[in-house]
């Protein structure tokens, strides 16, 4: 019985990674056709993991496991090693319902000095038993990678090539100017009628970044579009540089978002989220999650309370403990056939 | 140092042994065997230093990109098998073994080497721990299959017998268990560290747990229903399957939270 309700778990699981799940309906339709959908999503093969195509097979592994687990402590003579590992997976199956259960996750999006109290998970507001707000984001990349700057001093000077951080001033050698990226759309479309501008898609088709020049006397700071694909494609001879903008696939280093708490108008925490460095306060944890990528402006934090997830870590300790135990007592034993 | 030069190295030195175990096969004299040894361990050895030196060159842990994941993958198998070697004379089953190393090298070297930079969800220490088990298992795993495929040609008995090959496939399977289930777990707790969740039934994700399944199904049917032959040679060649469509077939077939490798 374990051998055949393992199988089909396996089998259950192997779908979920064939048919692409929790995508809209209507995509659904547009690929598999509108006759279909119907038969795919009332089977739950669209969600499978929560479907009785998977959560029938692991529910009857959990009774099998507790079943055969209460019969061997009665009747057979099984090592230590086989309670353990059992008792391992009952309790991590046991934290994983209690995650499927309870687990909140939302998303909170600030902009610098922005503060929040809320975030939204599972289509309402919840309340964060404090407050959040954003201090500072930063965007950092690694050295001498990616993208770049070349400013050309004008009429055919020396030329200086600049690996940038956005929204961040960067000095042009000894000249006295400075330069700072504000904006990167990686499929530049400009609209005449409301002159906006704006990406098309996420692929850098049409890669153009939005350059702005700070004068050294007169601190005025004039700013344009330098675009990858269309080096002379600017205003001419409006700053004492020519820019030209080679955009590469960049990888960044890091984002980094400075965080204020704050309970009852009182300041109690500063702390960094940084991707694997998330902030624990009251049962919620924030993590980096994402951030702005063509005006740098926001940083997404990601909110979540999750309690079975301690049970889920107890239960890997409890569970590789008992394998470990069962190696140990198998090479002792030498072939070991016997349970 | 010269990264070609080293790769070149390698290969030879791989390729050397393979050679040598090629004559143990039909000549498995002890003092031979046991040069083949001292080879493998120089190799590990040579390797190692392979290893360093990429890590030096790229600021980071050298198993960040599939080049650099195949010659872990690789260490470990030389690894595990001079290990093994040790513990139950696995002579005879070298010149597949390393046979299917050289692959993995040749597959490594035709992949680009070029150096990149890590992305901020790699840059922690729970990437050593969880690819290196990962990757051991894998390894215990795949000498298994070597077992298991020596077990499903008719004529092995000639040079190997059933029994011995039935019980060097499942104490390999027996030490790679554990492992990938601690690489399973380190993911998952690296998971929750990095995004916030520990299970996300990403493609990647739900291999490694159906070829975890698959490797509990075998100890069940050899433990407790007592099987064993040809029977379960073929269940082990069907799980190690599943580890190379884990480790080949969603990098490349199914896209996930895993696409850096």
């Amino acid at each position: 019985m374990t051998v055949i309700l393992l199988s089909l778990l396996a089998a259950a699981a192997v779908i979920g990674t064939i048919i692409p799940q929790n995508l809209p309906d209507a995509e659904y339709r547009r690929l598999l056709g509108p006759a279909v959908f119907p038969f795919f999503s009332a089977l739950g093969l669209t969600g499978v993991y929560r479907s009785f195509l998977f959560c029938l097979p692991l529910t009857l592994v959990a009774v099998n496991t507790l079943v055969c687990t209460m019969r061997a402590s009665r009747s057979q003579n099984r090592p230590l090693s086989f309670y353990v590992v059992h008792a391992g997976l009952l309790i991590l199956m046991l934290g994983s319902l209690t995650s499927a259960l309870t687990r909140v996750r939302g998303e909170i999006r600030l902009r610098p000095l922005q503060s929040a109290d809320t975030f939204w998970a599972g289509g309402r507001q919840r309340p964060l038993g404090f407050s959040v707000r954003l201090r500072e984001f930063r965007l950092l990349k690694h050295e001498r990678q990616g993208e770049r700057l070349v400013l050309t001093e004008r009429p055919a000077g020396k030329s200086r090539e600049f690996f940038f951080e956005p929204k961040t001033w960067t000095a042009v050698g000894d000249t006295g100017y400075r330069f700072r990226v504000d904006r990167y759309l990686p499929d530049f479309r400009a609209d005449a009628q409301t002159g906006t501008y704006y990406s098309a898609s996420a692929r850098p088709l049409n890669p153009a970044v939005y350059v702005v020049l700070e004068d050294p006397v007169t601190r005025k700071q004039t700013g344009e579009w330098v675009f990858h694909r269309f080096a002379d494609f600017h205003a001419a001879g409006r700053t004492p540089f020519k820019i030209r903008y080679e955009w590469a696939p960049t990888v960044p280093r890091a984002y980094i978002s400075r965080i204020e708490i704050s309970e009852n108008g009182r300041t109690v925490r500063e702390d960094t989220v940084s991707v694997n460095r998330p902030v624990r306060h009251r049962g919620c944890t924030l993590y980096q999650f994402n951030y702005d990528p063509f005006d740098f402006e926001w940083s997404g934090i990601e909110v979540v309370r999750d309690r079975g997830a301690p049970m889920v870590f107890a239960s890997f300790a409890v569970l590789f403990a008992g394998l470990m135990m069962n190696l140990a007592r198998r090479v002792f034993a030498g072939d070991g056939r016997s349970a | 140092m010269n990264e070609p030069l080293i790769h070149l190295c390698l290969f030879f030195l791989y390729a050397s042994i393979t050679a040598g175990y090629g004559i143990v096969f039909f000549r498995p004299a002890v003092p031979l065997r046991r040069v083949m040894r001292a080879m493998v361990l120089t190799a590990i050895l040579f390797h190692t230093a392979a290893l360093t030196v990429r890590a030096l060159r790229t600021g980071h842990a050298p198993m960040s990109d599939m080049h650099e994941s195949l010659m872990l993958f690789s260490f470990c198998l030389a690894l595990i098998f001079l290990l093994a070697d040790a513990a139950a004379d696995l002579s005879r089953l070298g010149v597949f073994a390393f046979l299917l190393n050289l692959a993995l090298l040749i597959l490594a070297f035709s992949r680009d080497t070029a150096p990149r930079p890590l992305m901020p969800a790699l840059q922690s220490s729970w990437l050593w721990y969880h690819v290196i088990t990962c990757f051991l298992s894998y390894a215990a795993f795949a000498l298994s299959f070597v077992a298991a495929a020596a077990r499903l040609l008719p004529f092995h008995g000639r040079w190997i017998s059933s029994v011995r090959l039935d019980g060097i496939i499942y104490r390999l399977i027996l030490f790679g268990f554990p492992l990938l289930a601690l690489g399973i777990m380190t993911g998952a707790v690296w998971a929750h560290q990095a995004w916030g969740a520990y299970w996300s039934w990403d493609p990647k994700e739900t291999w490694a747990l159906v070829t975890w399944l698959l490797y509990a199904v075998y100890l069940h049917l050899r433990v407790i229903k007592r099987w064993s032959g040809l029977a379960l040679a073929w269940v082990a060649c069907l799980a190690f399957a599943c580890v190379g469509f884990t480790y080949f077939g969603v990098s490349f077939l199914l896209s996930g939270l895993h696409s850096y490798l």
